[in-house]
This record gives C-alpha cells, sequence and structure tokens, in this order.
C-alpha cells in the first residue's frame, strides 16, 4: 500500500505532485493503444454493416431524392456542346450510369441496358428569347454502333420526316433522334411550331461538328440489313432486338423487318450466328420454346415450301423458323401461312445469291 | 492498518468503487435480460411498419354496386372531369365539407405537358378548384418523381397549376417516408413509403394520364401509386406486375382519374415525341382501380391479359374487369 501523503510535509508534497506527473510506463501506453485499436475495430465493423444498408431505408438521404448532380458514381463529363446562337444552357448537364439510368427514365431503362447501355448524358437548354421552347438533349453512349441502332430502330416513330444529319436521323413536329457512331441522340423539345425544328437541327449539327473533332466518326451500324429481301420491303421498318427476342432468352442480335403481306404485313428476322452449326441448334431451341409455350408444329404439305422449316402453330398465328449457315431466320406471327412460306423461301434465296451455303 | 486505511479520501475513494462496481453489475445483468439473440423477425417488423388507412367510399368487392365507373368522351379535359364528377355523384360525393384531400398526381418526369408523360396541369387545377369548392380544408398535390422533384413539378406545369389554384404542394423529403408494410404483401415489407401527404388526410385521389410503359406494358390509375414509393424502388421492376399489384393493396383511394385525353401509346413511360401520342379524347373516373385499368388498357389497344396485374388485382377483390356488371356512365361531349 502507498503511504498517505503529508501535505504538511514539503518532501511529500513534491513526491505526490511528481507521481501524478509521472511518465506513463510502456505497458500503460500498449494498453491504451489496444483499447483505441479495439474501438477502431468496433468502427470499422459499424461502417462495413452500414455500407449494406438495407435498401427499403438506402435512400431516405435527400440526395437520392433526386438532385441533379447526384445521378451519377462517375465524374460528368459536361456536354460542352457549342451552343448555337440564341441558345442557353437551362440546367446543369446529368450523368447516369447502369445503375443510375432508371432514375433518369423508370420504365424504359431496361430497353437500353438489353442493348449494352454505357453511359447517359443530359442536359436542358432553351432559346434566350423563348423559354417556353426548351429543349432536352440525351446522348446514351451505347457501347457499339449496332446497340445504338438497337435502341434508335426499336423506339422509330412512324411517319416521320427523315433528316440527312447522319445515315440515321429523323425529325418528329418536337423532336429529332439520330445515331451517330456509338451514341444515340434524342433531342426533344417542349413545344411544337415553326421555330423548333430549325433551331434543333442547328443543335444538332453543332454537336456532331462537335463529337467528329474529338475523333469519333460515324459507323454504318446496320450491315446485317443487307440481306433483307427489298421486294415488298416497308422502307425504314428495319430494326434491331438487341436481347431476349420474341421472349426467348437465347435469341439475341435479331434483325427484323416488315413487308407487305397480301393482307397484312409480316414480320421477317434474321440473326447471324457464330457458326452454321449454332444457327441450326438455336432453330431447334427456339421451335421447342414455342412449343413448350403452347405452339404445335405444323406438318405435311404446307410445312415444306422450305427444306429445314419449322412452323409453329401458336396464338392464332404460325412462326416459321429455319437456318442456313450461320443465319437464322424466319417469319414472325405470320397470319397468312401460305405468304410467309414464300417470303421465307425469298429470304433463304436472297441468303443464297450471298454465297451462304446451306 | 497502513494509514491510509484511515485517510477518509480513501475511504471516500472505496466507496465510489464499489457503487460503480455495483452499477456496472447492474448494467451487465440488465444488458444480459434485455439481450435479443435472434433478432426482430419479419413478422414482428411487420408489426413497427405502418399500414395505410382506408380511403375508398365503397367497397369495390361488391359486384352489384354501380356507379363506379364514369367515361366522358371529348378533348376539354375541364368539361369531361366536370361531367364525369356529376355522373358518379358530383364531387360532394367524394370530398365533404372540412375534410383534407390528397390529389396523387403523376409527375415523375422533368417533362412539358405537351408530351402527355405527366398529369396535365389543367386537369389539377380543375380538380383542386373543384374541392376547394365543395368545402375541403386543405388540398395537397404530392408525388415522388423519378427526377429532381422541384424540377418536375415545375416542367410538367403541376406546380403552377396546384399553387395558383390554392393548394399545397408536398415534395418529398428526407423525413416524408415512413416504412410501410402491405397486409399480404410479398414486395412491400418495411418499404419506405412517401407517407407524410397522406398524413392527416381524408380523402386520396389519385390523378393519371393513360400511357404504354415498356416493363409494365401500360402506366394507368394502378401504376400511379409507384410514386409513393421511395427508396430503392427501381429493383421492382423485376417484377413489376406484383409491385403494382401490391400497391393497389396498399391504398384504396377514395377516387382515381385517368386521362385518356391524349394517350401515349408507345415508347412510354418517358415518350418523348408527340409522334407517340394518340388523341383518345376520353376522359375515366372511377371508386373501382381495376375497372378503370380495365377501360384504360383498351384506350392503350392491350388486351388486359397482357396485363396481368389488372387480373391479379380483380383476384384481390380490388375490382372488376367485366366492365358490363357495372354498367359504366358513359357520355359524350362531343
Amino acid at each position: 500500500m502507498f503511504p498517505a501523503p503529508d501535505y504538511d510535509n514539503p518532501t511529500s508534497r513534491e513526491n505526490a505532485v511528481s507521481a501524478t506527473n509521472r511518465q506513463t510506463t510502456k505497458k500503460e501506453t500498449i494498453l491504451s493503444l489496444l483499447f483505441l485499436a479495439f474501438l477502431g475495430a468496433i468502427f470499422l465493423v459499424i461502417l462495413s454493416v452500414q455500407s449494406r444498408f438495407n435498401p427499403a431505408v438506402e435512400n431516405f438521404a435527400p440526395k437520392n431524392i433526386g438532385t441533379e448532380a447526384s445521378n451519377t458514381n462517375e465524374p460528368a463529363d459536361n456536354l460542352s456542346i457549342p451552343l448555337s446562337a440564341g441558345i442557353k444552357t437551362m440546367s446543369s448537364p446529368e450523368s447516369f450510369t447502369p445503375d443510375t439510368l432508371s432514375n433518369k427514365i423508370n420504365g424504359k431503362a431496361e430497353l437500353y441496358l438489353s442493348a449494352g447501355f454505357v453511359q447517359l448524358q443530359a442536359q436542358r437548354f432553351r432559346p434566350i428569347d423563348d423559354p417556353e421552347a426548351w429543349f432536352e438533349v440525351f446522348v446514351y453512349d451505347m457501347g457499339t454502333p449496332s446497340n445504338a441502332f438497337a435502341v434508335y430502330s426499336t423506339q422509330r416513330r412512324k411517319d416521320v420526316e427523315k433528316l440527312p444529319l447522319t445515315q440515321h436521323a429523323y425529325r418528329t413536329a418536337n423532336a429529332l433522334f439520330f445515331i451517330t457512331g456509338r451514341h444515340y441522340v434524342e433531342m426533344i423539345a417542349a413545344t411544337r411550331g415553326e421555330v423548333v425544328p430549325p433551331m434543333l437541327i442547328a443543335f444538332a449539327k453543332k454537336y456532331l461538328g462537335h463529337v467528329q473533332e474529338d475523333g469519333q466518326t460515324e459507323a454504318d451500324a446496320s450491315d446485317p440489313k443487307s440481306v433483307f429481301p427489298t421486294e415488298g420491303l416497308i422502307a425504314d421498318s428495319i430494326a434491331l432486338i438487341a436481347k431476349d427476342a420474341f421472349g426467348f432468352s437465347r435469341l439475341d442480335q435479331v434483325y427484323t423487318a416488315q413487308y407487305h403481306g397480301p393482307d397484312t404485313e409480316m414480320n421477317l428476322f434474321v440473326s447471324l450466328r457464330p457458326s452454321s452449326k449454332e444457327a441450326r441448334t438455336l432453330a431447334e431451341a427456339y421451335r421447342d420454346f414455342l412449343i413448350q409455350f403452347g405452339g404445335t408444329e405444323v406438318t405435311g404439305p404446307e410445312s415444306s415450301p422450305l427444306a429445314g422449316l419449322f412452323i409453329i402453330r401458336i396464338m392464332d398465328a404460325h412462326e416459321l423458323i429455319f437456318s442456313r449457315g450461320p443465319y437464322l431466320a424466319g417469319v414472325h406471327m405470320a397470319d397468312d401461312i401460305a405468304a410467309a412460306g414464300k417470303l421465307a423461301v425469298k429470304m433463304d434465296r436472297k441468303l443464297a445469291e450471298m454465297g451462304i451455303a446451306k | 492498518m497502513s494509514p491510509a486505511v484511515s485517510n477518509p479520501d480513501r475511504r471516500a475513494f472505496l466507496a465510489r468503487l464499489a457503487k460503480a462496481g455495483l452499477l456496472a453489475t447492474a448494467t451487465g445483468i440488465a444488458g444480459f435480460k434485455l439481450y435479443d439473440g435472434t433478432g426482430p423477425s419479419p413478422s414482428s417488423a411487420d408489426q413497427t411498419a405502418l399500414t395505410l388507412p382506408e380511403y375508398a367510399i365503397d367497397d369495390p368487392s361488391k359486384p352489384q354496386r354501380r356507379n363506379r365507373l364514369a367515361v366522358v368522351h371529348g378533348n376539354d379535359r375541364k368539361q369531361t372531369v366536370n361531367q364525369g364528377l356529376k355522373a358518379l355523384g358530383g364531387i360532394e360525393a367524394f370530398v365533404k365539407k372540412g375534410e383534407r384531400v390528397l390529389i396523387k398526381v403523376n409527375a415523375a418526369f422533368a417533362s412539358p405537358p405537351a408530351l402527355s408523360a405527366t398529369t396535365h396541369p389543367d386537369l389539377v387545377t380543375e380538380l383542386v378548384r373543384l374541392c376547394l369548392k365543395a368545402g375541403a380544408a386543405e388540398v395537397r398535390v404530392a408525388d415522388n418523381p423519378i427526377n429532381d422533384p422541384a424540377t418536375c413539378f415545375e416542367l410538367t406545369g403541376i406546380g403552377p397549376a396546384a399553387r395558383s389554384a390554392g393548394a399545397r404542394v408536398m415534395l418529398p423529403r428526407t423525413a416524408s417516408f415512413q416504412p410501410v408494410s402491405v397486409s399480404g404483401g410479398r414486395l412491400i415489407k418495411n418499404w419506405p413509403v412517401f407517407v407524410k401527404p397522406l398524413t392527416g388526410v381524408d380523402k386520396v385521389i389519385g390523378v393519371a394520364p393513360v400511357k404504354d410503359h415498356h416493363r409494365s406494358g401500360a402506366s394507368l390509375s394502378m401504376k400511379n401509386w409507384y410514386g409513393l414509393l421511395g427508396g430503392r424502388r427501381n429493383i421492382f421492376h423485376q417484377e413489376i406486375h406484383n409491385i403494382i399489384y401490391e400497391l393497389a393493396l396498399m391504398i384504396r383511394p377514395s377516387l382515381v382519374i385517368l386521362d385518356g385525353t391524349t394517350t401515349m401509346m408507345t415508347n412510354g413511360p418517358t415518350g418523348g415525341s408527340l409522334a407517340d401520342l394518340k388523341q383518345t379524347d376520353t376522359m375515366i373516373l372511377g371508386t373501382d382501380p381495376v375497372a378503370v385499368d380495365t377501360y384504360g388498357a383498351g384506350l392503350l389497344e392491350k388486351p388486359i391479359e397482357t396485363l396481368p396485374h389488372i387480373a391479379k388485382a380483380e383476384a384481390a377483390g380490388l375490382g372488376t374487369t367485366d366492365l358490363d356488371a357495372i354498367e359504366p356512365i358513359i357520355s359524350n361531349l362531343g
């Protein structure tokens, strides 16, 4: 036991003071560090748990309720479009990744994600002298020109005016849509009117000049289109389904085209597969898929306009499927089986003319 | 005995040490007794989450109930909504004097009214006016948009329209959400819901445009409640029909209004081009959301078999797809 300090004794008082001011021992320092390390470990565990927070409450933070700058996981590239005379920016640029795309376009995000979406940049602009005629520019980086064509073609509006801006470009009363390189671009105005089309076209030209300066050039995304027979083909009807074509998960990169039929339009499709064997295997798998979902295979005279052709009757329509070389092709949901058979034969002949062996 | 033992300071120190020891021991025992090694179970979590109250004014599960659906053809929203309400007994059948009313709009996108991706501001103005005229103590207009809320409410015109008509616009804030569970639901369990605008209201009116939807096939009155969800709600896109069905279970509105004056036929839910739109000149009002959406699907030219959430809602007793059975009141304003 320590003796009690005698505060009347100067020597004892000095000893007591020196005891309270003494240097900590090495043992005490190590113990303190161990305690601090333990507390630090608890802090790290809490951080780790918090980082895997219940998604139900994750977005309680105001930043996720939707501020423009918060929708990106990466630093946003400003669109940096040189503005036409009389145009000014109306909002900050927004940037969206695959994880955040639905924060901008909600239910349509899947269309882009399934086609290889990389990034969206969007920004609103307006004429200086007409605030009501504001417009928003969406630049979707789809990774490849083919992917850009997929989202462009599957959303293409009817009865539009084609534009010579790029190989694939058109406008409607209030909007302008085109592909440049791997980018699909939408320019959507809040109003219609005489000033809108020239305003959007001028803006698009500025944009195109800008991206070409950046070294991007337009590539022809639609080479596989050339396999479609031209007779009966409805103009601007060729589209690319990037994934899950006709509800079949194994069917991707399928080009479709509309054809005039005797009574109704017909939908011809073609997909280039890695090999002849794969094309045939996929044709069989697609046939089996349709049968699994209630289809019945049609046999007999009407099923033989083409060797190796599968005809499946499903939901009061017919699906015709065949392969030639590495191409899987067919007619989708045809009402008129005879007309569809002729169209399939026409497609097969076109492939043969291209030197594709059976 | 050493001199230190008799020292009063040391005695005091030992007394304090004993007290601290007792306190630490008591705390340890209490902690041990209160420790829940298994954690909360899903059922007990449900009990802590809210369940939204009933706002419906009648029981849609009764097939004999009539005056559940009014359809008005015309291109003037103010006229068609008035005519539709008149057919259902007038706004007074839904809003009583002194009541608080929530008008749940679709303000999902920062999109101009011309694109019909959101509730039209003219419809908001007229509904707010009618509710206030009926004696409503307060009319709230709210949504939790996909894009930035303030921008959405301004650019859609809904915010200015609501405010100028005398409504209170409620934007989502952090504290506006509370966990909600749906009885019998699988997806909406302890999920954050934009509860603040519902707090204290007596009646809820859903007002939505008729739209194509890439994921669900259609965006109609039941899909409109998606705008009450918070959190990472986009994960529900993988189960879009189930979430719409559970939303219909979650909230039973007093009235739903489906604006098919202009219908977004393609490229929904955002659209973007006037070429996506079709003038269908139809306003649909009803207390039966299933019947309302069944009629709306017709405007989109989509068989209801392609919209499974409608059949699910019907099976759950939320309404009927048999429009003949409820005898819709159809009028034409030319």
